[in-house]
């Protein structure tokens, strides 16, 4: 096969790879056309700058390296893209993703264009090594990039909140002003047209942490921020700008590490809200991991946790 | 509160009156029902969110 062929074929499956990744979910970003496009034409080019690479090296051009670093810079800049972008959506937002959920996305896209560059580099190489008809090894090279991506698919998914945490349907309640979830003190309400409406609409959950990791990593207000959002996203809001005590709220209990939230939500389904919060992706800025050092361990047992 | 919290005004009944001191303005009303009504326009008009204290007293706070 002409190295010309080789590289079109690895770029072609490497922009598919890519397209794999634009999963819709209930985030539905990028769900538009434009969206597509953009995101398309940039794997379309990290998949050009990994299929050229095995053939320019083959023919003992060594400034090929110089396209990996290149496409590195690129995909930062997508990275970048991200990340402005969706903190400029931030002022629009009723509920705000937060700068640590932001970063995580932002670096997600970023994941995904390298994907598509190995998976290119990865078909060139199989295209390049195995020397069979032309058939059979687009065959293996197109069977072994989907292995790759399925795998990647999966690696790449990360820790849920559901795994760091137990999560239970919880009570709400007024002690005069102030709105509790079970025992847990959220915010005070002093308008007492909300608090009714917050007793008959609102939803609350505690999230109990699973271990002296969890205990720390659902602490993180990025983390919290992250499951508020989601929360919004998926069960809708009952709130306007102007209506500040309907914004759902996150709180620590600072004796027993458990989490209280709130929301007042367009669908009220305690088990949609469980089900929701569970599915939350656990942040990388917010993942901690105490009981790695001794002293965390130490601090861990001394106090029963 | 937090940085950059901000109160708008206190809403209070005529009895909690001498409660306050200070510089915020305050609104003073007839009666609880008053207080709760006056509060729910002006925290509509500041995007503010009222808050009760123990004392009965109403603070409308910018978050």
């Amino acid at each position: 096969m002409t190295p010309g062929t080789t590289v079109a074929l690895a770029t072609l499956i490497g922009t598919i790879s890519r397209f794999l990744f634009l999963t819709v979910d209930y985030r539905q970003y990028p769900s538009y056309p434009q969206g597509y496009l953009v995101h398309l034409s940039l794997g379309a080019i990290a998949a050009f700058l990994g299929a050229v690479a095995i053939p320019a090296l083959a023919s003992k051009d060594f400034a090929a390296a110089t396209f990996l670093a290149l496409a590195a810079q690129q995909f930062r800049e997508i990275r970048n893209l991200e990340r402005t972008g969706l903190e400029n959506l931030e002022k629009v937002e009723l509920v705000p993703r937060g700068p640590a959920y932001i970063e995580g996305i932002a670096k997600a896209f970023e994941a995904r264009n390298y994907i598509a560059m190995f998976t290119a580099l990865i078909t060139s190489g199989v295209i390049y090594l195995v020397e069979a008809n032309g058939f059979l090894e687009v065959s293996l090279a197109a069977f072994l990039s989907l292995l790759l991506v399925l795998y990647l698919r999966d690696s790449l998914r990360g820790a849920r909140v559901g795994d760091y945490a137990e999560i239970t349907p919880a009570r709400l309640s007024f002690k005069g002003s102030i709105l509790y979830v079970d025992e847990i003190m959220l915010l005070n309400v002093g308008s007492r047209e909300a608090r009714d409406l917050i007793l008959e609409h609102g939803l609350g959950a505690v999230l109990t942490p699973r271990d002296i990791n969890a205990r720390v990593t659902l602490a993180n207000l990025g983390q919290r921020q992250a499951i508020l959002h989601d929360l919004a996203t998926i069960l809708g809001i009952r709130r306007d700008q102007d209506e500040p005590e309907f914004s759902p709220q996150a709180r620590l209990d600072h004796e027993s590490g458990k989490i209280g939230i709130f929301i007042v939500p367009v669908n009220k389904d305690a088990e949609a809200m469980r089900v929701a919060i569970a599915h939350v992706p656990l942040l990388e800025s917010a993942k901690r991991r105490p009981s790695a050092a001794i002293s965390g361990r130490l601090a861990a047992r001394r106090s029963g946790r | 509160m937090q940085g950059g919290d901000q109160i708008i005004a206190a809403v209070v009944t005529k009895e909690s009156r001498e409660r306050l001191a200070g510089d915020i303005l305050v609104l003073v009303a007839e009666n609880t029902a008053e207080v709760q009504a006056i509060a729910t326009s002006l925290a509509r008009i500041t995007n503010s969110m009222i808050h009760e204290l123990p004392t009965g007293i109403i603070l409308l706070v910018k978050h």
